[in-house]
């Protein structure tokens, strides 16, 4: 078996071909090779191996690789031009894209919260059970106040109103209070009769609500 | 354009004033530096994933990604390390995808068990030859070559970088992304195997 300092003198080698050995190493394996003749032996062939490894030549590059280079690059540069607006989302730096899907999703979320499809902040009116749409169209008209504001708030002046259509929504109290189409009236004319109150018209100035009623408009700021 | 606007001619720009100028959109600096690295780079890809013709793809690769994130290159590295680290990935995926494809090849030194070596078919050099240690002399170079391409992927990429390209323990740690101590523990090793390896043949 090997000696135990020819073992340790070994495993200096490497570190010794770096010039990375510590003082009291490079001290050891002095004395050590001066006195051991496999080990010098071993350090010398060791040594001539590994001088030789890094004279091994570069490799020569073909001819086109810069003219393949370029044209990849061009290439790239061309799809880049081209690119769609997810692709260059795709690029930006990653907090970028994550906050852009954050705004979409909190629009989605409060889209959702806030439109007419919550019964807890409606405030709107089924226009085409009375007034201008096509028969097959209802005009509604929202108040898109959030409705954590005061009720007051909501239906005051200044609010934003939008007004969209949609599906019929039969409601009992508003056929209460207005007059809603009848066999024999005419589609698309304007009904007279009362407004129905609480709906979102109140408060209303009275060109705001007949531009809501008769559908001309889609969103537009209360005065 | 000339390559010789206000900040000076490319030839005389270090490194990682030509990266600064290509940020600022001059593309002769982006040559200068293709120039510089691409020797360099196809040498050690080429020792890495042992085929001439994926080392050209993996270095034309990095250097479509220097030019992809010029932007993100901060002057606060050296370029060498930034753009080896880009190579040694590309070249990596691109060894996972060649085992992927192939099964494991003639294994010409009987070098059995290391789990995460590459091999490839590599040409058996004349044992008989005994050529003198002259790395001119093409048969040694074949030698060397094979070897290379015969130690285990962890220590073949650190003997490459170090042995064959020259680069300090201290970039290497940076490229590989390891301690400076387990690259030279991995350097040690990696000697000993090539060692081995040669030795039927260098006596």
């Amino acid at each position: 078996m090997e000696p135990k300092e020819c073992r340790h003198a070994k495993d200096l080698f490497s570190d010794r071909l770096d010039g990375e050995l510590e003082s009291a190493e490079a001290a050891f394996l002095e004395g050590h090779l001066g006195g051991c003749g496999d080990c010098r032996a071993e350090w010398e062939s060791f040594e001539k191996i590994f001088l030789a490894v890094r004279e091994l030549p570069e490799i020569d590059v073909s001819g086109s690789f810069e003219t393949r280079l370029a044209a990849r690059i061009r290439l790239e540069e061309k799809g880049r031009r081209r690119g769609s607006w997810w692709t260059d989302l795709a690029r930006l730096p990653l907090p970028m894209p994550l906050g852009a899907a954050a705004i979409v999703l909190f629009a989605v979320f409060a889209f959702n919260r806030y439109s007419g499809e919550n019964p807890g902040n409606e405030g709107s009116i089924a226009a085409g059970e009375s007034h201008t749409a096509p028969a097959t169209d209802v005009a509604r008209v929202e108040n898109t106040r959030p409705s954590f504001l005061p009720d007051g708030a909501v239906r005051g002046a200044g609010n934003v109103v939008a007004l969209r259509y949609g599906p019929p929504r039969p409601r009992a109290d508003l056929h209460a209070n207005s007059r809603s189409h009848r066999p024999g009236d005419p589609v698309g004319v304007p009904l007279e009769g009362p407004y129905p109150r609480g709906y979102g018209f109140d408060g209303l100035q009275d060109d705001t609500r007949e531009a809501a009623i008769s559908g001309t408009v889609d969103t537009f700021q209360a005065r | 354009m000339t390559g010789e606007r206000a900040a000076g001619p490319v030839r005389e720009a270090t490194d990682e004033e030509l990266m600064l100028r290509y940020q600022n959109a001059e593309e002769e600096a982006f040559t200068e530096l293709v120039r510089r690295f691409k020797s360099r780079l196809v040498s050690a890809a080429y020792r890495v994933v042992g085929d001439y013709d994926k080392a050209e793809d993996v270095v034309q690769e990095t250097f479509l990604r220097v030019h992809r994130n010029a932007h993100r290159y901060r002057n606060i590295a050296k370029f060498s390390t930034w753009i080896y680290t880009i190579a040694l990935n590309v070249a990596r995926n691109e060894l996972r995808n060649t085992k992927r494809k192939k099964l494991v090849s003639l294994d010409a030194f009987g070098a059995a068990g290391d789990s995460d070596s590459d091999r490839t078919t590599w040409d058996i050099p004349d044992e008989s030859a005994r050529p003198d240690l002259d790395v001119q002399n093409r048969e040694l170079r074949s030698i060397f070559e094979n070897a290379i391409g015969k130690l285990p992927v962890r220590y073949r990429t650190v003997f490459v970088l170090r042995d064959v390209q020259g680069l300090s323990y201290e970039e290497i740690a940076t490229i590989l992304k390891m301690p400076k101590g387990t690259v030279k523990s991995r350097m040690n090793r990696a000697r000993q195997r090539f060692r081995e390896l040669i030795e039927p043949f260098v006596g």
